[in-house]
């Protein structure tokens, strides 16, 4: 059969042609593979289980070229930031239209702290840069296998064993671009054993323009790590946003993800865990604020493959005018994965008719002695709560923005570092002032 | 003053309230009894806003403006107060963010200064000490996991913050045991004035041993079946309501 392949498609196998970074020999094996794998796959669409409720495909009309790196200076992007993310004391890097910029970027050697551009990383074929492209072993997932050919810059970060990192590591993802632009990046963390460290990644743009963008994450996690590790992003309205993050959990090890998403176009976060040590604990969670058009989807597959592992997600949404999410979240307990425990729940709260909440929740299981439950609901707000508020004096508008805040409130919860919690329930008041 | 003028009121096409006539002049505290089902609960709603319930005839007037156009909120900055005879639990919203968002929402609405944080803290801390409410209830979610007790006094707290000129109570002793019954009554008497009027809704004499009535009216089938003063309400506990209830006549 002769495959059909749409604008953006053409335009992303050329693009992939050539691959921006240039890298040892190992990688050139896999990025070969990964091209030949995309040209076979095309762009996820409606009949892909995996994208049913998002039909990338669909959406995605033409493929973005991506931008040499734009000027910008450190008071625009503290600006972008907002006060109480500059001013919060951390490790930036800030990578400006996919490059790394040295100059706004703080590269210096911490104790037991190794962070590299990832064009430097790949240029010098630096040992323990080897596992990226290998920690994805989805060779069904188009998006990924796209990035590993595409990506243009990124950092790869190494903690040593036992490394208690003081300063959260901060990543600062900014578009300059006046005109549609494509960004594609790849973080790889190399977290040692007993190792602590805290991850903030921002997504921001200059100038509000549609931009698309495929970001892959990998994390090992070393025995006895801990990792905390916070995402959020507000695109524009017309951009796509494609997020992967794929760890791989080491004996005893303790990651957590917490991903926001404000609005934006198209925006998929997948993540992918693998439990390879025993005994290991992830907590995925979310909270997604969608109004207009925007669609937000939340993928992830915790693949449990070693004993007495815990996972626990938890995610809110709310969905205004025809605003929609997806939430697929998959639970599988492999063969001998025994003492399992998993618990997810996904809810959503609608504030308008039209908007649309996909729920697919899926547990896996091949073991006889575990504890995994999901859970699901969709709301309005309660009117019975509506009226006690306003019957305080609070006024309709309050009221609901109250109610709404201690809906996401839960989530919210779950972000350890106060500045980043406080930050992020600013951004979502603003939303709902603006909503 | 509070006036109840030949109130009529549906719920689903259901009447309810079957033209209620009631005035409370200022300062006064009346108390309404009455069986189960006889409409009290419903009174105290339709005063205070909620919205389910179909007006079809009378009106109701506060200081001498109607004040059924005027949303809850609204009639709370006007001096309304109704404390709920089953407080709401509103997890992911502390106690303390819900009072000073109320307190500084009805100030504004009076066209008073909004109280800085420092102040807020200083007025709810002393006023939460006087009706025993501890300062870990107000870093809770609102009324989540507090004993009913608890959410009462947090009910007769909100009144004391938020100044209301006529306070209705809806059956404020339900689920109290004797010694928090007697400290939400002591609550409830501290804020006893001559320009304050209340409007105590129970099915029981006991609460009034403890808030004495200046009226007691018996409520019946939608209406005022009997005023008396606080006497009524003895005779009520050694009768019952038979004579008020076709059911149990």
């Amino acid at each position: 059969m002769e495959l059909v392949r749409t604008e953006a498609e053409n335009g992303l196998i050329s693009l992939s042609q050539d691959a921006p970074l240039d890298g040892p020999s190992w990688l050139k094996d896999l990025q070969d593979k990964a091209r030949a794998e995309f040209q076979a796959l095309g762009l996820p669409n409606r009949r892909v289980e995996e994208w049913k409720y998002t039909d990338l495909k669909a959406a995605m009309k033409v493929a973005f070229q991506p931008v040499d790196q734009g000027d910008i200076t450190q008071a625009q992007v503290n600006e972008l930031l907002g006060s109480d993310l500059a001013e919060l004391s951390t490790q930036a890097l800030v990578f400006v239209d996919g490059q790394l910029n040295e100059g706004l970027s703080d590269l210096s050697v911490g104790e037991g702290v190794e962070m590299l551009s990832l064009k430097a990383a790949l240029a010098d074929d630096v040992s323990w840069v080897k596992p990226i492209g290998t920690v994805q072993q989805n060779e069904r997932d188009a998006v990924q296998a796209l990035n590993l050919v595409l990506m243009q810059g990124g950092a790869a970060i190494k903690i040593a064993e036992r490394q208690e990192v003081s300063k959260p590591i901060h990543l600062i993802f900014v578009s300059t671009a006046s005109s549609e632009s494509s960004v594609a990046s790849r973080l790889f963390f190399d977290i040692g054993a007993g190792a602590n460290v805290e991850i903030i990644e921002s997504h921001l743009s200059l100038q509000n323009q549609a931009s698309q963008t495929n970001l892959v994450t990998e994390v090992l996690v070393g025995d006895w790590a801990k990792v905390r590790h916070v995402k959020f992003n507000n695109d524009n309205k017309e951009s796509v946003h494609l997020s992967n993050v794929i760890g791989k959990l080491g004996k005893e090890s303790d990651y957590g993800l917490f991903q926001a998403t404000l609005d934006g176009g198209l925006t998929r976060n997948q993540v992918e865990i693998r439990y390879d040590g025993d005994e290991a604990k992830a907590d995925i969670s979310g909270v997604a604020l969608l109004s207009g058009k925007s669609h937000a989807d939340m993928t992830l597959v915790m693949d449990h493959a070693a004993l007495a592992c815990e996972s626990r997600e938890l995610f809110k949404t709310v969905l205004d005018d025809e605003g929609r999410a997806v939430f697929q979240g998959k639970v599988v307990v492999q063969p001998g994965a025994q003492k399992t425990d998993g618990e997810m729940m996904s809810k959503a709260l609608l504030l308008s008719e039209s908007a649309e909440f996909d729920s697919k929740p899926e547990l896996e299981i091949y073991a006889d002695d575990v504890l995994c439950g999901h859970g699901a609901t969709t709301g309005q707000i309660d009117d019975e709560l509506l009226f006690y508020l306003k019957a305080r004096g609070i006024a309709d508008a309050e009221a609901r923005a109250l109610l709404i805040q201690a809906f996401v409130g839960e989530a919210l919860e779950l972000i350890e570092n106060d500045t980043l919690r406080d930050y992020v329930i600013d951004q979502t008041l603003a939303w709902y002032e603006k909503a | 003053m509070l006036e109840i003028k030949n109130l009529h009121v549906e719920v689903e096409g259901q009447p309810i309230l079957n033209g209620i006539d009631l005035v409370i002049p200022d300062g006064e505290v009346h108390a309404i009894m009455g069986p189960n089902g006889s409409g009290k609960s419903t009174l105290s709603y339709v005063i205070a806003g909620k919205d389910e319930y179909d007006i079809t005839d009378g009106d109701i007037l506060y200081n001498g403006e109607s004040i059924l156009e005027m949303d809850p909120a609204e009639r709370v900055a006007a001096g309304l107060f109704l404390a709920f005879q089953y407080p709401i639990e509103i997890p992911g919203v502390a106690t303390m963010t819900f009072l000073r968002t109320a307190i500084n929402a009805v100030r504004k609405e009076r066209e008073q200064d909004e109280l800085s944080i420092p102040d807020m803290m200083k007025l709810i801390q002393a006023k939460a000490k006087d009706l025993g409410v501890k300062p870990d209830m107000l870093k809770r979610g609102l009324n989540v996991g507090f004993s009913g007790g608890e959410k009462k006094r947090m009910e007769i707290l909100q009144m004391a913050l938020l100044d209301p000129g006529m306070c209705i109570l809806d059956e404020t002793d339900s689920g109290l045991d004797i010694d928090a019954l007697r400290i939400v009554s002591e609550g409830v008497n501290a804020l006893r004035s001559e320009t304050r009027s209340m409007l105590v809704i129970t099915h029981y004499q006991r609460l009034l041993n403890y808030i004495v009535p200046d009226k007691v009216h018996v409520m019946s089938d939608g209406k005022i079946a009997r005023t008396g003063g606080k006497e009524l309400a003895l005779e009520l506990e050694d009768a019952g309501y038979a004579e008020y209830d076709e059911e149990l006549a």
